[in-house]
This record gives structure tokens, sequence and C-alpha cells, in this order.
């Protein structure tokens, strides 16, 4: 039986609400954290440096300044590099393989037998065209 | 030279119709009302809505501009095949990878769009608050759209070998992970892991792409200066990446058979 799409809604939305409640459920408190004091470390906060603190608690997210993402973007560069150049040598193979092996061809191929009937038969019948 | 005219034709006709798709009016009209929603979210003295304002609008540039490139790639290259408009195009002299190229470029277009009218709306909300122009919007900007151009490629590559629903929502995780790859590897690796564990984390951890890298949200909003050299490197970063995917959709495209 041919499924239409009105059948199929019940199947997308039903992991869509599911997904919604989940996500309302992990945003809402827990009542573990609301029961404990919110616990300070002012000897860490002050260790920082000044400049770093802009006051809006997302200070991790300043990637520039982290070597970490340097080093990880020039591995991937390194990687992507790697990649082109053996992507290279492969296709230069290839086409060196290529050009070798067709080097000693010539169009039609005399060597072949029934190519070379069949030839033979269109040329006659072309001539015989060309009388008539 | 006809390389490149033949990406340029499919390209204009890519962007053309991937501009002309209703969902993409639609996100349009979504990214304006959010904009200039944004506006009006934020009550408080003007240096605090200033901040605000840039948070929430670079935010829905993003969002959207995303949106966008992962809906009209992962489309483009299944929905020629469904409608079997791309035998005409392969049968011509034109090479798959240009094929490729070119409903990548026309995809592109397309988010440039987007997000000129999104910067317009920006720019015009900025001008009538603070007026005066944030000069770091001059290369925010342009990292928000390196950013979509690898999420573009990724899910052009999906599309290649998925059906599109499973390349979208396939390109909606990497997406997802791409920005949460720094705490996400510290996280697992910090917890008890065998040694194949280990390997494959760290492999999978180099091969996903780093989109926090192009996030440079906190610099304007902040107004946080950022090294030159690392914006170079980033930008280089991108482009390589970029390549790396677009050849492996050509190589993947190439070896499909139609």
């Amino acid at each position: 039986m041919k499924q239409t799409n009105q059948n199929r809604a019940p199947w997308i939305l039903l992991p869509c609400v599911l997904l919604t409640l989940g996500g309302v459920t992990l945003l809402a408190p827990h009542p573990a954290a609301q029961a404990a004091p919110t616990q300070v470390a002012p000897a860490q906060t002050a260790a920082k440096p000044a400049a770093y603190d802009d006051g809006d608690g997302d200070e991790l997210l300043e990637h520039w300044d982290s070597p970490r993402y340097g080093a990880e973007e020039r591995i991937q560069i390194g990687g992507a590099a790697a990649g082109f150049l053996l992507l290279g040598v492969v296709v230069w193979g290839k086409r060196s393989r290529r050009t070798a092996a067709y080097a000693g061809l010539t169009l039609v191929d005399v060597s072949d037998p029934v190519k070379t009937e069949f030839l033979k038969s269109e040329q006659s019948v072309a001539e015989e065209r060309k009388a008539a | 030279m006809q390389a490149l005219r033949n990406i340029g034709i499919i390209g204009r006709i890519t962007m053309l119709e991937g501009a002309r798709k209703q969902v993409f009016h639609v996100l349009m009209l979504f990214a304006v009302f959010l904009i200039f929603g944004s506006a009006s979210l934020a009550k408080f003295d003007q240096h605090v809505q200033m901040k605000m304002l840039n948070d929430l609008c670079l935010f829905c540039v993003f969002l959207v501009s995303s949106i966008v490139a992962i809906t009209i790639t992962v489309t483009g290259v299944p929905g020629e095949m469904e409608q079997k408009t791309v035998y005409p195009v392969i049968a011509k002299p034109v090479a798959r990878w240009q094929f490729i190229c070119g409903k990548y470029a026309g995809a592109m277009g397309t988010v440039a769009i987007g997000m000129a009218i999104m910067a317009a709306t920006f720019t015009f909300l900025q001008l009538s608050y603070a007026g005066h122009l944030d000069t770091a919007m001059f290369y925010v900007l342009p990292f928000l759209y390196l950013e979509t151009a690898i999420l573009a490629a990724l899910a052009l590559w999906l599309s290649t070998w998925a059906s599109w629903p499973l390349a979208w929502f396939l390109s909606v995780l990497l997406c997802l992970l791409g920005n949460l790859k720094f705490p996400l590897y510290d996280s697992l690796m910090s917890r008890p892991q065998s040694g194949f564990n280990r390997v494959a984390i760290t492999t999978l951890y180099h091969l996903l792409p780093n989109l926090e890298s192009f996030n440079f949200k906190d610099a304007m909003v902040h107004h946080l200066a950022v090294p030159n050299a690392y914006l170079w490197q980033t930008a280089a970063y991108g482009l390589f990446y970029t390549a790396a995917l677009l050849t492996l959709a050509s190589l993947t495209f190439a070896r499909k058979e139609l």
C-alpha cells in the first residue's frame, strides 16, 4: 500500500516533540544545583590576566589567543596539502601509463582480425556505392 | 578557460534557481524579522544594547546562512538526478568535476545574496542605533561566509553519495560537532578509553572541520583585537578545507553510475 505524507506525519512529529521536551528538560535547572549553594573560588579568578576578563563569562571561547587552535589548523592544512600531493601523483601516474599504452597504437588496429574484416567489408560496401 | 565558462554557466543557473526557491524567501524574511526583532529585545543603556544587538544579529546571520547553504547544496545534485536534468548536461562536453564546481558556485552565490540582505539590515540597524559602522564587521562577515562555504562543501560531498534527507541531517550534525570540536574531544578523552577508542576519537578529531575558528563574533561584540597572522592562517585553512571537500565530492560524483 502506498504510504501518503499524511500517514508519515506522526512519525516525523513524534521525534520533534520528544526532542523539544528533552531540550526543555535540559534547560530547566537541576534540583541539586538549586539546593547547593554556589561555590566561589576567588583565588582562581584573581589569577586570570585582566585582558581576558571582559565580564561576559565566555573567556574560554576567545580562540585566537589559544595556541591549540592555531596548531590544529596547521595540522589540517598539512593534511589537505599531503592529500592533494597524493592525488596529483596518482593522476600523473595514470596519465603517463595511458600515454605509454596508446603511444604505439595506430588509429586502426590491424592486429585484430575481427575489426580488420569489419573494416574491409565497410570499405567494399562504400566502394560499391561509389561505383553505383 | 572553457572549464571556467562551463562552471560559470552552471553556477549562474543554480544561483538563480536557488534565489527563486520559496524556502530562500521565507528564510530571508525570517532573518530580517529576527534582526529587527533583536533590536527591540534589549532595553538597557546604549552600550549594552549595542553588544546584545551585535551578538544576536551575527548569530542570526550565521544560523540563516548555514541553513540556506546546507538546504540549497543538499538538494542540488540529487534534485538534478531525480528530475533527470543532469543527463543533458553531462552528455555535453562538461566534465563531472565542472558540474560539481558549478553547482557549488551557484549555491554559494545564493548564500552571498542572502548574506548581503542580512548585512544590509544589520548595517542599517547599527547606523540607526550607534550612528557609526563597526569596522570589525568587514572581517567578521567574510569569515562567517567562509564557514558557510565549508558547510556547503561538506553538504555537497554528502549529497553525492547519500539521499538528501540523510545528507541534510549529517550536515547539521557535523556543523554542531565542528563547532563543539575542542570541548567534545576534551570531555571524551578525560574519561578512561581503550586504545582503539583513543585512536578513533583522535582521528575523527583531526578530520572534523574546526568551525569555531571562523567565529569572531566576540571580537566584534567586545572590541577585542585579533592577530593578523591568525586571520590569514584561518582564511588559508578555510580555503584548503573547502578545496579538499570539493575534490572529494568531484571524485565521488565521477565514480557514480548515472
